[in-house]
């Protein structure tokens, strides 16, 4: 048996999952909107680009595209994985930012990121007291977003912690599976809302105003429903 | 106090319909909207502008699959905030607000892939993308660095046009087969800066195309059109006001509560029905104040809504038409003088009117008219009083006494009960028997208005400008900070409201013992001081 030649077969089957995606209804369209998540993200480096943690957002969003890529060829399990380690990625960056004893024995490999560290209802990014320090005004709507976060996490861990639930679902094979497709992109659109909330929280007071400008949209669409954001930009637009 | 949504942005845009209480004119208003022909959308504050062109955008958005129209819905909200000598630069900054909206509209749907900037993009070996940034982006980039940069000459050859952008909105639509693209202007024309209004609807009107339609949401008080924008001709001009004449008035304002209210409150409702007529009428047809009655009222018996009804509709509605003038201060005579005819005159009148009608069993009244020769300040105090809803404009051309033609309007019912004694016992007799046949009439030349006509020489237009300077130019020692932080401020010689408000919170650390919080502190107490004056 040649076994490369067997892989190459695979290879090939991802080509067909690609091409049964692209013939189904509204699925480009669902590839696209994650696919243009990566813009936000984009405004989100270009507000931090100077900060020491900014590599790990870099990190993250590679992990996102892997994801994307992971779930273009059909390999579910691997893409709700990479999304899962993509959403802790964004995280830690929050969490870092605050910490950058952290960020830096992280870097040296000395230290771990840590779930339950990322979401600790004490210290975690999306605590009372971690966003009281940075942005007061948004501390009464955080506990929303914890569960949210805690939530879309959960569910992506079941992919890959292999839960009997998940084996039922999945294709055996290399196969479009519509379904856990678009399951996927309303797990990203959830983290979305997560990581754009706890970025606002953590940086909106800090970044200049040309990255405010640019995120302002951004933030409008994700989080406009909130008081504190709809005062934020009501503030006066200057021409500087 | 209840918790309700008093506007429109508080309610995500995806669940805009679960609070739609359509009537047969709200039907109209937005098939209207979602119709090929351009509408400009007048109503006062709170009566719902805003709401109907969120559902528009939500239906056409469920129908693209089969319609093919795609909505755009943009808010021109911060306009007001856009301070700049340069005429041009307004119409770059709406440009390029269009242009970013269509493209964040047409990623979200996932028809329109995008470029991160600063993000790399998986490529290994012989890959490289496809993606590419579109003609649209560049016309974007281009408008937001010429608005951004007032004080640089734009040399407007180098700028996009137009015609540039309804170019690449057609090379889109047929790239996408998108048929056309509703834009859904809100906010969209000031209405104390005429340039303003001139320079939108000149772009409303230049903007026509196959595969775009203009919709438009403006205050009562919004008329000037520029030179080639005509209304009617250009656009089906079209007036929110739900009838407090028709029979289903106070159903479809129940139900508007409805859609919000817990069990308790509705049990409530149905126990003192009539007092809850009493607060649907005194709203005058506009949902935001109703809303914002009913919230203080929750157990809706009379002694809390007579309360209700005297304080809102004597004192809080007045209060934000009388912060127009302190925020507006060439319009200050206008303004102030405008509330002084409806509480003096207007109101008395009509109060006296229906007490002799309800004494001998006939039809009451809410209704004046003005002679259409009045003086045009006069009509442009009427004017401000539509837009912030005190009064409505019920129809034009109405003949008068002596065949004398001019415009009717209603008084807010709220502001005449807010005159009786007990609103509950006495308001819905008035209510219920109204009729527009009964009219006080103020000719053209009613003696009130010449306390208006001598002011005239105080009356101009660049007054918004004039505020913002004033307020900036106030010492710093007005901002809310405590005695220890205007001290730091002085250290630091930062001694107008301008100088804080410029100032970077890095400046204001250099004091010692100031951190972080206490210089995000100091300057959220200067913007707080300047948006008091701007927002509105």
């Amino acid at each position: 048996m040649d076994v490369v030649e067997h892989y190459r077969a695979l290879l090939n089957n991802s080509g067909a999952v690609i091409e049964t995606m692209a013939s189904a209804a509204g699925a480009s369209e669902a590839l696209i909107t994650s696919h243009n998540y990566l813009l936000d993200y984009d405004s989100i480096k270009m507000a931090i680009a100077d900060r020491p943690e900014a590599a790990v957002l870099d990190s993250a969003v590679k992990e996102y595209q892997f994801a994307l890529f992971a779930l273009t060829s059909g390999q579910y399990r691997h893409a709700f994985g990479g999304l899962r380690l993509f959403f802790e990625l964004m995280l830690a960056t929050v969490q870092f930012s605050a910490h950058e004893i952290d960020y830096r024995m992280w870097v040296k490999n000395s230290k771990d990121i840590n779930w339950s560290a990322l979401k600790d209802s004490q210290g975690g990014v999306f605590s009372t007291n971690f966003i009281k320090a940075f942005n007061p005004e948004f501390a009464d709507c955080a506990k929303q977003y914890l569960a949210i976060a805690e939530a879309v996490y959960r569910e992506c861990s079941e992919f890959v912690h292999g839960n009997a639930g998940t084996h039922a679902i999945l294709p055996s094979d290399i196969a479009f599976q519509k379904q856990t497709f678009f399951s996927w992109h309303d797990k990203a659109a959830t983290m979305r809302l997560a990581i754009i909330f706890a970025f606002s929280a953590r940086y909106l007071n800090y970044v200049t105003k040309g990255a405010t400008d640019r995120m302002e949209p951004i933030i409008l669409d994700a989080l406009g429903n909130l008081p504190p954001v709809q005062a934020m930009f009501s503030q006066p637009a200057t021409d500087q | 106090m209840a918790d309700f949504f008093f506007r429109t942005e508080d309610i995500r845009p995806e669940e805009v319909l679960d609070y739609f209480v359509e009537t047969s004119k709200d039907r109209q208003i937005v098939d209207a909207l979602k119709n090929r022909n351009p509408v400009v959308l007048v109503g006062s504050r709170g009566v719902g502008k805003s709401f109907l062109l969120r559902v528009a955008q939500k239906e056409l958005m469920d129908g693209f699959e089969a319609d093919r129209v795609f909505p755009i819905y943009i808010s021109f909200v911060r306009s007001s905030l856009l301070q700049s000598s340069d005429p041009e630069q307004f119409k770059h900054w709406m440009l390029a607000r269009i242009c970013s909206s269509v493209m964040r509209g047409l990623a979200k749907a996932g028809l329109l892939g995008g470029m991160p900037k600063t993000i790399g993009l998986l490529a290994g070996g012989a890959v490289t993308t496809s993606i590419g940034p579109t003609k649209i982006e560049e016309i974007a980039d281009a408008y937001e660095a010429s608005w951004k940069t007032p004080k640089i000459a734009v040399d407007s050859d180098e700028l996009p046009s137009i015609d540039d952008f309804k170019e690449a909105l057609e090379d889109l639509s047929e790239e996408l087969n998108i048929s056309r693209f509703a834009l859904l202007f809100d906010e969209a024309a000031h209405i104390f800066l005429p340039e303003q209004q001139r320079q939108f609807f000149t772009m409303f009107r230049d903007l026509r195309s196959h595969c775009i339609t203009c919709n438009a949401a403006v205050y009562p008080g919004v008329t000037t059109f520029g030179e080639t924008f005509q209304p009617v001709h250009d656009a089906t001009m079209l007036t929110i006001d739900r009838d407090i004449l028709a029979e289903d008035y106070v159903e479809n304002m129940r139900e508007i509560v409805q859609k919000q209210a817990d069990s308790n409150f509705l049990a409530q409702i149905v126990q003192y029905g009539k007092n809850f007529s009493t607060l649907a009428y005194a709203a005058t047809g506009n949902p935001r104040l109703l809303l914002k009655t009913i919230a203080q009222c929750p157990k809706v018996n009379s002694q809390q809504v007579n309360e209700t009804i005297r304080e809102f509709y004597r004192t809080d509605i007045w209060a934000e038409h009388s912060t127009l003038s302190e925020k507006y201060i060439g319009h200050k005579a206008l303004i102030d003088w405008g509330r002084d005819f409806l509480e003096t005159q207007v109101l008395q009148d009509i109060k006296a009117k229906n007490e002799q009608y309800l004494a001998s069993d006939k039809a009451t009244t809410a209704f004046f008219w003005i002679h259409r020769d009045a003086p045009e300040l006069v009509k442009e105090a009427l004017r401000v009083l539509a837009y912030t809803g005190i009064v409505i404009e019920h129809a034009t051309g109405i003949k008068a006494s002596r065949s004398e033609i001019g415009k009717r309007y209603v008084i807010n019912l709220g502001c005449l009960f807010a005159l009786e004694v007990s609103p509950t016992n006495s308001a819905f007799e008035i209510a219920k028997q109204l009729t527009p046949k009964r009219m006080t009439e103020y000719g053209s030349n009613f003696p009130s208005y010449k306390k208006l006509t001598d002011q005239a020489a105080q009356i101009t237009n660049d007054g918004m400008e004039l505020a913002l300077d004033v307020q900036l130019s106030r010492s710093a020692s007005v901002l809310d900070l405590t005695a220890w932080q205007l001290e730091k401020l002085e250290e630091l010689g930062l001694k107008t409201v301008r100088d804080v408000l410029n100032a970077t919170e890095a400046k204001l650390k250099e004091a010692n013992y100031v951190g972080d919080v206490r210089a995000r502190r100091m300057r959220n107490a200067a913007v707080a001081a300047v948006l008091e004056y701007l927002s509105g």
